[in-house]
């Protein structure tokens, strides 16, 4: 995939971007509630499919079956993992962290493995520079491009005693700079096999027309 | 380019190449990385355990016995089986994995000996290597003689290099050591092979206390046979009477000669269609018409058949190697360590890929000079039919390097030379429509290499299907290996994931084998590697317990997490009881598992001896 195109999303998380895609070099911070890591895979879910190498730092605790059910190729995503490596061994973690900007399309930083300060201004630069997205669960970030915030989660199919977990809308609210400048909400519905599903009236901009009308003339046949 | 090299020169007129191949000499020296891997520790083997000479070993890769011991081999062990298959016929054995740079180090030191015969052997893999022997004849007076002086070097180099191996106690050095003299570098590379086993066979019958006389008749009926109690494993066919020598030899000997002849997998559907068709022998595939062979088995065909007939290297053109494919570099100053040859190897040899791929030529073998300062000149061919990669070559320079730093070695590389020989066109390669080698984009390869050599392999990890009941275990980490094209995890018996295909299938769910207990769809995204204690209560304040029969003591009303807080149960599910390998009591496990909605978290829990855990977390 092209380095300077923007991340194609799902169906399932589009409508939460004002222009359907997710630009290249910038940082997006998943936080909130849980449900913040199924929210920030399900985010990852469309580039992966097209194409878009993962890696992962700091996510050691990261249940791959779930991620395999929420449409992610796990032949793209490559885990590093930094608990075995001792911190006196000569290898910075800052080195990591940028030469994964290098490698991978999307670098994911789990909880607390986001820095702060001059080095997080060097990362991002990098970041833009390479057209590397940035994603942090949890990362406590001011200033992140893009942040989503996790304000809850409704589960279906668990009763009192019965039934298992289902499906599950959560909720989300997206906040960020330029054109994400207006708080947006929208919902994320995972189906009962942990899939994000489409939503079905997906708020459309105003004089916008799905490629696949326009391409195949659809309309004008069902007219 | 001037050959300084005293001895054979193999360069662009050889007069007996006419109507024949070169003559050579091929060793092979038969589970050469069994020998290895039961060595004794100090010599040179990493496994460092030293298995013992008796000890049955099979060395293994991909979840197959590439390479096994005498001992092994008597217990019904063949390289072929499986892992399983192999455990089956001799409890007792033990599996190595395969090292092949320890194994080209330990040859390497062979090789050192060898020089004394003659210069610029051709190492195919550990444990195979061949030399034109024109001049080594004429010196020692007859390949008999110099097969027997090669066979007599490596025997008492290995004994000493790997502290007699040669188990059987009597003398005759280590078993299966096969010496050919053939024309053309494949029919000796084959009869030193069948040689080799047909030592094998006969020191095991001479061991086991049978009436010790070899089989009569057999393939090394030429040259001493039976010099001492076992035979020495020399053939040496006549000039120009080659062809007659393989004719008799059964199809599958196309697959044998190691791995430098080719596909091997080709190779044995070629063997296997061959027998099909009628044609059980070299000699009838030989009588074919050799374009009637190239239009129905192309180019691995062709070069079978060149070898059956006795014509190899005949459709190769050899003629005036450009001396402008020779590359070179001076290391000054000299590199210390061999990372700095490595590195410049591996430079070297992508520098003449390019060259040769402005000619649109491959070459299937490469000549390796390294000078050193003290003035000491190491000169090695490695052969590998088209694959020889950059990668490989700083690879190959690498293990001809360790290898003589061990034997002898002081002083460092000043020089470094690279010269392909062997060209052939290249035709090409046709890339398969769906997995296309640009799945994994240059970027990411090269940045994924700068992160193995920054942490190891064992830090950047990639998810490959496992098994199991519970979260943990439905995937493994392993560690990532870099293939052509794509990722693979590097366990053993580790398949390529695909990385190719835009938008290629997951091995979800639905591919992997059902583990009847587990719980099903919807994942918990987190999981924790060590699952931390938690308190489950009922309304009253008493701990919920599970009986024996999977019912629940009370209905849970509050969970006391990690970190004490206390949270309402909202609403839940189970217990759903699992008793995995209770046949085994070491690793029996009872747990029963418990679905939690809290206010605003949902979990999975497991109680195990009396005590509830957090297992997972649906975030």
């Amino acid at each position: 995939m092209s380095i300077r195109a923007p991340l194609p999303l799902t169906s399932a998380t589009r409508h939460l971007f004002p222009n359907g895609g997710l630009r290249r070099g910038i940082l997006v911070d998943v936080t909130g509630a849980p449900g913040a890591t199924s929210v920030a895979m399900a985010l990852l879910s469309g580039p992966c499919r097209s194409g878009a190498w993962v890696g992962l730092l700091g996510m050691e605790h990261l249940g791959w079956a779930a991620v395999s059910e929420l449409g992610l190729p796990l032949q793209r995503m490559v885990s590093v993992d930094l608990t075995h490596t001792r911190e006196d061994s000569g290898t910075a973690r800052s080195a990591v962290m940028a030469a994964m900007i290098d490698t991978f399309d999307i670098v994911v930083f789990g909880t607390g493995n986001l820095p702060g300060g001059a080095l997080l201004r060097k990362l991002r630069a990098r970041a833009r520079e390479r057209g590397s997205l940035l994603v942090s669960l949890r990362g406590g970030v001011d200033g992140a491009d893009a942040s989503l915030d996790v304000l809850g989660t409704r589960w279906e199919g668990l009763g009192q005693g019965w039934g298992r977990l289902g499906g599950r809308t959560v909720e989300v609210q997206v906040r960020g700079r330029g054109a994400l400048d207006r708080p947006c909400r929208g919902e994320i519905r995972f189906d009962a096999r942990g899939r994000p599903e489409a939503i079905e009236d997906e708020p459309t901009t105003a004089g916008h027309i799905p490629e696949w009308d326009v391409e195949w003339g659809v309309r004008d046949l069902v007219s | 380019m001037g050959c300084p090299g005293p001895g054979v020169v193999s360069g662009p007129a050889l007069p007996d190449r006419d109507r024949h191949g070169v003559r050579t000499l091929a060793v092979c020296c038969s589970g050469f990385p069994a020998l290895v891997a039961s060595a004794p520790a100090g010599a040179g083997s990493r496994t460092g355990k030293g298995l013992g000479a008796g000890a049955p070993v099979a060395v293994v890769s991909a979840n197959r016995v590439v390479s096994v011991s005498v001992r092994a081999r008597a217990e019904g062990v063949v390289p072929g089986l499986t892992r399983r298959e192999a455990q089956a016929r001799c409890p007792s054995l033990h599996l190595v994995p395969l090292d092949t740079g320890r194994d080209a180090r330990m040859f390497e030191r062979v090789m050192g000996v060898l020089e004394e015969v003659a210069p610029r052997w051709e190492v195919t893999e550990p444990g195979r290597c061949a030399v034109p022997v024109r001049g080594p004849s004429r010196f020692f007076g007859g390949d008999l003689a110099t097969a027997e002086r090669v066979s007599d070097l490596i025997a008492v180099a290995l004994e000493e290099l790997l502290g007699g191996v040669g188990d059987s106690g009597s003398g005759a050095g280590p078993p299966g050591l096969g010496v050919a003299v053939a024309d053309g570098p494949r029919a000796a590379a084959v009869l030193a092979e069948l040689a080799a086993e047909e030592t094998l066979r006969t020191n095991a019958a001479v061991r086991t206390g049978g009436s010790g006389s070899p089989v009569s008749g057999s393939p090394v009926s030429r040259g001493p046979v039976s010099r001492g109690p076992v035979s020495r494993g020399i053939v040496v066919v006549p000039p120009g009477e080659t062809a007659e020598r393989l004719s008799g030899l059964p199809v599958g000997a196309l697959g044998a000669g190691g791995a430098g002849w080719g596909d091997q997998v080709a190779l044995q559907d070629l063997a296997g269609v061959l027998s099909r068709l009628g044609l059980r022998t070299l000699g009838r595939f030989a009588s074919l018409e050799a374009p009637d062979v190239l239009a129905r088995f192309a180019r691995t065909g062709l070069s079978a058949h060149d070898f059956a007939s006795g014509r190899e290297g005949a459709g190769v053109a050899l003629e005036d190697l450009p001396d402008e494919l020779l590359v070179s570099a001076e290391l000054d100053p000299p590199a210390e360590t061999l990372d700095q040859v490595g590195f410049m190897a591996r430079a070297l040899a992508s520098e003449m890929h390019t060259a040769l791929a402005e000619r649109a030529m491959l070459c299937t073998r490469v000549l390796v000079v390294a000078e050193t300062d003290t003035g000491e000149r190491i000169e090695r061919y490695w052969r590998d039919e088209g694959t020889l990669s950059a990668t490989a070559v700083a690879q190959r320079v690498r293990w001809q390097l360790e290898g003589w730093l061990q034997a002898r070695g002081e002083g460092s590389v000043s020089r470094l030379e690279l010269l392909p020989e062997r060209l052939l066109p290249d035709d090409g390669r046709q890339l398969d429509l769906w997995s296309s080698t640009s799945g994994l984009p240059r970027r990411t390869k090269e940045g994924l290499a700068r992160l193995v050599a920054m942490l190891g392999s064992d830090s950047v990890v990639v998810p490959r299907p496992g098994g199991g009941r519970s979260a943990r275990d439905s995937h493994v980490m392993e560690g990532c290996v870099i293939e052509e094209g794509a990722v693979a995890g590097g366990g053993p018996g580790g398949g390529v994931l695909e990385g190719g295909a835009t938008g290629g299938r997951t091995r979800s769910s639905e591919d992997s084998p059902p583990w009847p207990g587990s719980i099903p769809a919807p994942s918990p995204a987190v999981v924790l590697d060590q699952p931390t204690p938690v308190e489950l209560q009922d309304s009253e304040g008493r701990s919920v317990r599970v009986d024996g029969r999977g019912a629940l003591s009370a209905p849970p009303s509050r969970c006391g997490l990690p970190g004490g807080n206390w949270s309402g149960v909202d609403s839940w599910a189970g217990p759903w009881c699992v008793d995995e390998r209770w046949w085994d009591p070491l690793k029996h496990r009872r747990r029963a598992r418990l679905q939690v909605l809290l206010e605003r978290s949902a979990h999975l829990l497991t109680l195990e001896s009396g005590q509830w855990r957090l297992e997972a977390t649906y975030d």
